[in-house]
């Protein structure tokens, strides 16, 4: 018994290894802090990416078009811009395929920055997380212009609309953002 | 000697300061890295608002674009294949200066001149690698290198020369054209 306890004083009396073990209690926080730097870094690429694309559709829908959105856009299905009564468009990237009747609503891209097992909170992609593991991305551009819209009568009317005699309620650019 | 324990902690500290030495350049490079990929995100599209904006010709344009990323990335336009930061990352790839690419993406050369779909894919493209480890810890040289890739998409704005011909091709011989209109 004697001995035992003296092999155990010695033990944490020696002082090999102890550089190494201080290592070792160093190691994790290390790796937590490079994987932290990678994450946030994506979340930070993703928002400039999106944003980039965004963008980018932007300038091709308003393309060549001394008025925008492009006559292409204009002339098609429903003639989506100018039955709202202003020329507007919010452009966003959305990672899942968005229906124009609203039933699927867009869903802004999700970057996860902690554990897997951490709580992330919130998924609904129309809220706000309740807790930050998850940054949701979400980069919209918009173009704005009252190019087919009139003033009569204090509301502002699609020229669409004028042949009808319908006013349309006063929507303008600042209201929509 | 081997009894000895003289220095044990110096040469314990060595090793370890070894693997720290490892773990914390590779954090500061990779910090440098990420940093100057974001510049780099930034100088694409400059460099791509640069090709966007028409001008006389379409070689203007590029021109343009090639001088502003030049301008951003590289050392001077003296040496355009030198990088300003070579220490963190360089051009790599095909190109002229090395890594940067305008014009079409390759969807959108592919696709060819019959679809505008892809239209939008005209732009400024830039691929660097930069080193991660600056001490190897046994990798490989080649699998040292982290390849990134940024790209702006803006399209491009029809020059005044495509203009003028496209107007003598629709109305026969007219080099009128109006605003945005050709």
């Amino acid at each position: 018994m004697k001995k035992l306890n003296e092999i155990k004083i010695n033990f944490l009396k020696n002082e090999r290894g102890q550089s190494l073990m201080e290592f070792v209690f160093m190691l994790p926080l290390m790796i937590g802090l490079v994987m932290l730097v990678i994450r946030v870094n994506s979340a930070i690429q993703v928002s400039i990416v999106n944003q980039k694309y965004s963008r980018a559709q932007v300038l091709a829908i308003a393309y060549n078009s001394p008025i925008y959105p492009s006559l292409r856009w204009r002339t098609g299905d429903g003639d989506i811009f100018v039955s709202k009564g202003n020329n507007r468009m919010v452009v966003g990237v959305s990672d899942q395929i968005v229906t124009g009747d609203g039933t699927i609503p867009p869903k802004a891209t999700t970057q996860r920055i902690v554990d897997a097992d951490a709580d992330v909170g919130n998924n609904d992609p129309q809220k706000e997380h309740e807790t930050r593991g998850n940054i949701r991305v979400r980069n919209t551009v918009s173009l704005c212009t009252m190019s087919f819209s009139v003033s009569a009568g204090g509301n502002n009317i699609s020229v669409n609309q004028i042949a009808e005699g319908m006013p349309y309620p006063q929507r303008i650019c600042e209201e929509a953002e | 000697m081997l009894n000895k324990e003289e220095g044990q902690a110096t040469l314990e500290f060595a090793l370890v300061l070894a693997l720290i030495l490892a773990i914390t350049l590779f954090y500061f490079q990779l910090c440098f890295l990420f940093a100057y990929g974001n510049y780099v995100q930034y100088a694409t599209f400059m460099s791509a608002r640069a090709y966007m904006a028409s001008g006389p010709d379409d070689k203007d344009q590029e021109e343009r674009a090639k001088r502003v990323i030049i301008k951003m990335i590289k050392k001077s336009a003296k040496d355009p294949n030198i990088d300003r930061w070579p220490g963190i990352a360089e051009g790599t790839g095909g190109g002229n200066p090395k890594g940067v690419k305008i014009g079409k993406g390759s969807e959108n050369e592919a696709a060819g001149a019959e679809t505008i779909d892809l239209s939008w894919q005209e732009g400024v493209r830039y691929t660097f690698k930069g080193k991660v480890f600056l001490l190897p810890l046994g990798a490989e040289a080649s699998d040292n290198y982290l390849t990134l890739t940024s790209e702006s998409w803006l399209g491009r704005e029809p020059s005044e020369a495509e203009c003028k011909q496209y107007m003598k091709d629709q109305f026969g011989g007219s080099d009128v054209f109006f605003d945005n209109g050709c």
